[in-house]
């Protein structure tokens, strides 16, 4: 009974390193976001971003804090996460997909493939699905994968008051990048 | 039995590993579990009404202050409801780190000179090892540089000296902070009673919406300056756009200096002699 036991429970360990072996994760993937309006331009980069690809399934997810995300002027940095993203109730951005057509995709191959990434991001507690083109580059070590996309700020329920709607766009441009060893 | 309970629990614990293995975002999320973050923005400003809150700016910032308080409202419309006079203080303040804070300013009330340092003791974070509290600790120095044609005062006799302990919680949209304060004066009048006036300031803020908010302040002097000083009352809301904070208020104080309005208010909120006022901040980020 108790070795029986013993072996489920191995077996059960080995299936999660086996899993885990598929998987490849950036911790200081790079995420930023621009957007140009009238009074000023609002720029800010997160360097604490989470990647991970499943090479397996083919599957991606992203998170970050947005506290993560650091703007040249302060105050900026403290309105972004009071006024308009309200990082103490929403803490985290996210992405959760695939990439489409994957049985044509080999990553384990050195070069250049760029893909088609299907799936849904979230943020400010907002859910919207998100169809994004991503490059990858496959070198002997390392797998990069890049992406840039534009985000609705209205679509996420974000409010800009019609005081300073001047100096916020209501489109913003978004680039990520990750760079998982193999 | 026992034994079943135990291989039943391990069973479970892997197999919900498996789980969140399977579940590629659910797996970087717990990751970030428990990551310890500050919480920012208790107050909107480094006043929160009269007086200072724990907040401070950031490293590099400069504030430009300007704060009035007009006469009492009481004095009706032949006084425009007390328009017709302001005590005015213009301050510039800077942040040396994000944690120190110093400033200087002059206040019209008896022709006041301060200049003071803050520095941010503690500050309340989430996350794994977090702080319940912020604290800050402020320390003032006030010269009051008005004539005194009867006397002859020497520079140290002019000074008085302000220290306070300002505590704060945020939860959400409400914020609270307690101020036990010490209020030191080189010399006093004939008709004061003490050099050293111990205060407890009482004071929060709720937020109406991202940028409006109310707040009240108020300061209990255990034992007043003299006979006709009364406590420190404000009612005020705090207004945000962009690179500037508002803060509008009605208070029976008329000094923007913490030695000053804490001790030598002498006008009383249910009597009507509120006084309109405001604070305007404008900040730069100056490297």
């Amino acid at each position: 009974m108790k070795s029986k036991m013993l072996l489920f429970v191995i077996a059960l360990f080995a299936m999660t390193q086996a899993m885990a072996q598929n998987t490849l994760i950036d911790r200081a993937g790079v995420a930023s976001f621009f957007s140009e309006a009238p009074m000023e331009d609002i720029e800010a980069v997160n360097k604490e971003v989470l990647g991970a690809i499943d090479l397996e399934k083919g599957t991606l997810a992203v998170s970050m804090f947005i506290k993560g995300f650091h703007f040249d002027k302060s105050l900026m940095e403290e309105h972004f996460n009071e006024n308009y993203l309200e990082s103490e109730k929403y803490p985290k951005a996210t992405f959760k997909g695939k990439i489409t057509d994957y049985a044509n995709l080999d990553l384990t191959k050195t070069g250049t493939y760029t893909a088609e990434a299907d799936g849904e991001m979230e943020i400010h507690g907002v859910k919207k699905p998100l169809k994004t083109r991503v490059e990858f580059k496959v070198t002997a070590s390392t797998i990069e994968a890049k992406t840039a996309f534009e985000i609705s700020v209205a679509e996420h329920d974000i409010e800009i008051p019609t005081l300073v709607i001047k100096n916020i766009a209501e489109f913003v441009d978004v680039k990520a990048s990750f760079k998982f060893a193999r | 039995m026992i034994k079943k309970i135990f291989a039943g629990i391990i069973v479970l614990a892997y197999s919900s590993a498996l789980w969140a293995q399977d579940d590629l975002l659910a797996s970087l999320e717990a990751e970030q579990a428990d990551q310890k973050m500050l919480v920012e923005a208790t107050f909107k400003g480094t006043r929160l009404i009269n007086g200072h809150s724990i907040e401070t700016r950031k490293k590099g910032v400069m504030d430009f202050m300007i704060s009035h308080r007009f006469g009492t409202i009481d004095g009706g419309f032949y006084e425009l409801f007390g328009l017709d006079y302001a005590q005015i203080r213009i301050g510039l303040e800077y942040a040396v780190t994000d944690r120190l804070y110093v400033g200087l300013g002059r206040n019209s009330f008896e022709k006041t000179y301060d200049g003071f340092a803050k520095y941010r003791v503690l500050r309340q974070s989430t996350g794994k090892g977090s702080m319940p509290i912020s604290a800050t600790w402020l320390s003032s120095m006030a010269i009051k540089t008005l004539k005194d044609p009867e006397n002859d005062l020497a520079f140290t006799d002019k000074l008085s000296f302000t220290h306070q302990l300002l505590i704060a919680r945020k939860y959400e949209k409400l914020s609270f902070q307690i101020m036990p304060t010490w209020v030191h004066r080189n010399l006093i009048g004939e008709e004061d009673d003490t050099n050293d006036i111990l205060a407890m300031g009482v004071g929060g803020r709720v937020k109406f919406s991202q940028r409006v908010a109310l707040c009240v302040e108020y300061y209990y002097q255990f034992e007043p300056l003299n006979n006709t000083t009364t406590n420190a009352l404000a009612i005020g809301f705090d207004i945000e756009t962009g690179g500037h904070v508002f803060q509008l208020q009605f208070t029976n104080a008329t000094a923007m200096v913490p030695s000053s309005f804490i001790t030598q208010t002498t006008n009383d909120f249910f009597e009507g002699e509120i006084h309109f006022g405001f604070n305007i901040s404008r900040t730069f980020q100056v490297n």
